[in-house]
């Protein structure tokens, strides 16, 4: 057992128990194994998946005629249908795959429930593919990332509920009883998503409430689920992430409890922001506003914290993985300041019903969450393999694809909003004008999430070869020992 | 093994931490939820005293069903249902004059000093003139009186501002209680075509509607709205038989064969309800939180004797 | 027996050169990597600036600050591009009779045309009476037209001097409510010449309560018992 890596706090015990006897993280990683490939290999698919159907509905916003003819094409159900692929099919199984990970390890405790993961995983995929198609036949609900109908979300609900109740049982059975910051993170996420699901379904779907207020909710909703679920999850990831790579401790716990508590607060009022001018009482999205603009606290504190813990140029050279986990804590920084400044009054007044909204969206999802969750990915997987990546190379080169496409992605769509905006506030514009002056920045866009695509696929690849070289000769291992076919001998890939 | 807290010891504290979760995520759920259900969450259709109406009125069966189909296609994807409003102003308008026209030009133009005579003089003799614009309240109020007072009635009339109003896209911003029959109520984050909140005050003939529907770029060339031809069936037709309405002729018959018949393509019933839902869009009654601009109908002509003269003109509802 | 595949990495770490775990022999391959990853992350006790709570505390002020300018009063009723309350009511129409005159004028169009004409001349060979400049619409005190209007009208009266025969108006009691008949009286009032002040609902409501028990139509002569006030 190796001495803790240099820190340069002095100790002060707060209590005198005895040294845990620490479980060395190889029989934890092994432990995973099997759960945390299940849900990321399905999180990769659902990410190719959804950004294929993204790529086909951002073709058709600039020609209208592309594949028009079939309704399952059509644009209004392509795009929810992209969306809910990439925010529960990736986003959230990789997000759970990743905190059960790094629950054993922050708990130093053996992964007990790999059955009920494996079943649960299996029942998620079937959830989102449910609802996926759903859309795609026009169940639509209508509210944005809540477009799958109530039986699906039943599935995932459901799914949901044995990941969850996991993974709180391997947070109570932890072995080491002081919390890490990035803990109090996933454990929030993971309390807060059921509570705003369940809430957003019932209003929404179930029992309906009345008129606009469905708008509030489902902006609750739609805030609530970046923001406290994948957000949360993604920030405890860098916070662990961050001073992991470099090897130093992190800069301030106490800061980031600071900026917990401050996300959790107002980050839960941020939501209704993007109501600004909509038909509502005014002082909903002004209350949205105003949280968000206390939110500039918690990203200061985020950003000091993990810059004092390393420099974020020499984590970004080290190696691939930190490449995405920095990439996507500058995308978290930038996405904050963007979302401020377009909900400015003024700006907002402007730019409120155009591209740059989407942009925004676009950098939180695919730069800040999507890079994060890859970069874990990219960790995680070798360890609970126990191997490594075939391809160094073909990772440096994905985040290449990755870093460009998302930020051609948001570049195109913020300047293309803006200037449709602008167009927008003169009445004597004539309306088509401006439309045909959106196309070549969701031309932009496009080739942005080509090179998304293209990233991907060479994560696949990756992953299909790691998987291969790994799994295949334990199959083999498990046929000759149980029941005799097979080689004995495993085969070594180069 | 020593590891070191973060945060100091309450933060080590499962169920203290879980209680503060708890606290910080409720306090949004009761702040934008529940005060938000107490406070419009139970609004009613209300009643209009200038029509006896309530408002929304319920949409017509046809018309339900096609909010259906805008659900299912996902028109919100480009399409807002919301009419933004700037600001308000005041215009005068001068409806009758009292006294007679040759007092009247010079006591106009003096409360008006930027108008010469000659124009007033033109502008009251076709009333209702406007004789002022883009005054606020008081000024505009305070105005009319004083013409009134010299022997032109006159009354300040509102003007709604914002590009979506000069667009034609409403008369007037949309509220919450325009939504009130609505599920799910689809106010959209994107503009790539225009807004459709008060679609049916600008657009009623429901043949251009499906032509738009069948092929965006016949009515509006450059358009990148997708054609939506699975929403319509084709069909021949021969020469003498009648081509029913709502149907778009794609190929003109010129003859009685088979070979000469042509082809007509008809909305199936999705197209239809669509339509039937979009032509029911109208956000433009008045209400307590969204007045409504009125423009000031002309006066009645005067009945020539021994006949009944016609009905007065209407003036739009408010 | 098991090779490690390479010495403990430090955490951090890349893993580098691809794949050269490869000297494997047996079944150990897959769980040969016996690496340890090195600790878990600690972190540090550096406590919160001050400077980071007055940023907070300066931010919570700016937001109050901003849902009072921007908040519409927290009232249900504001929405933007209205501060508040009180600038919607300023901006209603001015004049009550507007609201009642726009109504009446509808009710008077649907059920009233049809006798007394557009052009509120009435139809002598009916014997139906005009409304334009008649004399039991101009006092101000309109309980005598509220009651006929209520109750109908039955056999002769007098308008304007000129005597018209036994015409019948129907009773409207149970058809119009106390704001369409306040609106249609409203209308008549203001038009076709005439120049006599709105009607109140309220007094339409009176007015049925106190006729409540009257059967039958009323008479001219009943009505003109009926003192006006001033």
């Amino acid at each position: 057992m190796s001495a803790s890596p240099s820190t340069s706090v002095a100790a002060t015990e707060t209590t005198a128990a005895s040294p845990v006897e620490r479980i060395p993280s190889a029989e934890i990683d092994a432990s995973l194994r099997w759960p945390v490939l299940a849900l990321l290999a399905g999180s990769v698919m659902w990410l190719i998946v959804g950004t294929v159907l993204a790529l086909l509905a951002a073709i058709k916003l600039h020609k209208g005629d592309f594949l028009a003819d079939c309704p399952w094409l059509t644009v209004g159900r392509i795009r929810p249908a992209s969306a809910n692929a990439i925010l529960y099919g990736f986003a959230s199984q990789a997000a759970l795959g990743v905190l059960f990970w790094l629950l054993c390890r922050l708990g130093n405790v053996r992964f007990m429930y790999q059955v009920a993961v494996l079943i649960a995983g299996k029942l998620w995929n079937i959830g989102v593919l449910v609802g996926v198609v759903a859309i795609l036949v026009g169940a639509s609900n209508g509210f944005e990332w809540m477009e799958m109908p109530r039986y699906a979300a039943a599935i995932l609900f459901a799914a949901y509920v044995v990941l969850g109740l996991c993974a709180v049982a391997t947070f109570q059975t932890r072995r080491v009883r002081q919390l890490y910051p990035t803990q109090w993170f996933l454990f929030a996420a993971l309390f807060w998503f059921p509570w705003l699901y369940t809430a957003a379904n019932y209003l929404l779907v179930i029992e309906p409430v009345r008129g606009v207020f469905q708008s509030v909710v489902a902006a609750w909703f739609a805030g609530g689920f970046l923001r406290l679920w994948l957000g949360l999850v993604a920030l405890g990831i860098i916070y662990y992430l961050l001073p992991k790579m470099t090897g130093k401790p992190l800069y301030s716990g106490p800061l980031a409890a600071f900026a917990f508590w401050t996300i959790l607060f107002f980050g839960s009022w941020a939501g209704v922001a993007g109501l600004q001018g909509a038909p509502v009482p005014r002082w909903v999205p002004s209350v949205g506003v105003a949280a968000m603009l206390c939110l500039l606290a918690a990203l200061v504190s985020n950003a000091l914290n993990w810059y004092f813990t390393s420099c974020y140029l020499d984590l970004f050279k080290k190696n691939s993985a930190a490449r995405f986990i920095v990439f996507g804590a500058g995308c978290y920084l930038l996405a904050g300041l963007a979302e401020l400044i377009l909900a400015a009054p003024a700006i907002d007044r402007v730019t409120g019903l155009t591209l740059a909204g989407m942009g925004v969206k676009g950098l939180a999802i695919h730069g800040f969450i999507g890079s994060v969750l890859l970069g874990s990915i990219y960790y995680v997987l070798p360890r609970v393999l126990q191997g490594q990546w075939a391809s160094e190379k073909l990772i440096r080169i994905h985040f290449g694809f990755h870093a460009a496409g998302v930020l051609l992605i948001f570049v195109g769509l913020l300047v293309g909003g803006v200037l449709q905006g602008m167009k927008l506030e003169n009445p004597s514009t004539a309306f088509i004008s401006i439309a045909k002056g959106t196309a070549p920045f969701v031309g932009l866009s496009t080739t942005g999430i080509l090179l998304l695509l293209v990233g991907q696929v060479l994560l696949a690849i990756n992953l299909f070869k790691l998987v291969r070289f790994f799994v295949q000769p334990a199959v083999r291992t498990f046929c000759a020992e149980y029941c005799g076919c097979g080689s004995v001998r495993a085969e070594v890939k180069p | 093994m020593r590891i070191r807290s973060g945060g100091g010891e309450a933060m080590n504290n499962g169920p203290l931490l879980f209680l503060g979760v708890l606290i910080t995520l409720a306090s949004s759920f009761w702040g934008l939820v529940l005060a938000p259900q107490i406070q419009f969450g139970r609004q009613q259709p209300r009643l209009i005293e200038a029509t006896g109406e309530y408002y929304p009125s319920p949409r017509p069966g046809l018309a339900e069903r096609g909010a259906e189909v805008y659900r299912s296609l996902g028109c919100v994807e480009c399409h807002s249902q919301q009419v933004r409003q700037s600001g308000v102003h005041f215009d005068v308008w001068v409806t009758e004059l009292t006294t007679n026209i040759t007092a009247a030009v010079p006591a106009v133009a003096r409360l008006q000093s930027h108008l010469n005579e000659a124009d007033v003089a033109k502008a009251l003799g076709k009333l209702p003139a406007r004789v002022a614009m883009g005054l606020d309240a008081a000024d505009a109020d305070d105005l009319a009186k004083k013409l009134t007072a010299a022997g032109a009635t006159a009354k300040p009339a509102l003007v709604a501002l914002g590009p979506d109003i000069a667009r034609n896209w409403g008369p007037r911003l949309s509220v919450s209680q325009d939504y009130l029959r609505d599920y799910p109520v689809q106010l959209g984050q994107l503009r790539l075509g225009p807004d459709l909140a008060s679609y049916g005050t600008r657009q009623t003939n429901e043949n251009l509607i499906l032509l738009h529907l069948y092929e965006p770029t016949r009515t509006m060339p450059g358009s990148m709205m997708p054609p939506y031809r699975f929403l319509f069936a084709k069909k021949p037709y021969k020469f003498l038989d009648g081509v029913p309405t709502g149907t778009i002729v794609t190929k003109v018959a010129t003859g009685e064969s088979e070979e000469s018949a042509g082809e007509v393509v008809v909305p199936k019933e999705d197209a239809l309800a669509l339509v039937a839902y979009l032509t029911s869009l109208k956000a433009e009654t008045s209400l307590t939180e969204a007045p409504t601009p009125k423009v000031p109908a002309p006066p009645a002509p005067p009945a020539a004797p021994g006949q009944t003269p016609p009905l007065a003109p209407v003036p739009p509802v408010p | 027996m098991k090779k490690p595949k390479k010495n403990k990495p430090q955490a951090g770490k890349a893993v580098e050169a691809p794949g050269s775990s490869s000297a494997a022999s047996g079944t150990d391959t897959v769980r040969i990597t016996q690496r340890s990853d090195g600790d878990e992350p600690t972190a540090g006790r550096t406590a919160v600036p001050v400077l980071m709570i007055a940023l907070l505390v300066t931010l919570i002020y700016f937001g109050d600050v901003f849902v009072i300018d921007h908040g519409g009063e927290l009232d249900a009723r504001v929405h933007q591009p209205f501060r508040s309350v009180k600038e919607l009511q300023d901006l209603q129409p001015k004049d009550p009779g507007e609201v009642l005159r726009a109504r009446g004028q509808k009710i008077y169009n649907t059920y009233c045309v049809a006798c007394h004409m557009g052009d509120g001349n009435g139809n002598p060979s009916a014997f139906i009476p005009p409304l334009a400049g008649s004399d039991w619409v101009a006092p101000k005190d309109p309980s005598r037209i509220i009651r006929i209007v209520l109750n109908g009208l039955q056999g002769p009266i007098t308008v304007n001097g000129k005597p018209w025969g036994a015409a019948a108006m129907l009773p409207w009691r149970d058809s119009l409510t106390d704001e369409d008949v306040a609106g249609v009286l409203t209308y008549v009032r203001a038009s076709f010449g005439n120049k006599a002040p709105a009607v109140n609902p309220e007094d339409v409501k009176k007015i049925r309560e106190e006729t409540k028990s009257k059967s039958g139509n009323w008479t001219a002569d009943e009505l003109l018992k009926i003192t006006l006030k001033e």
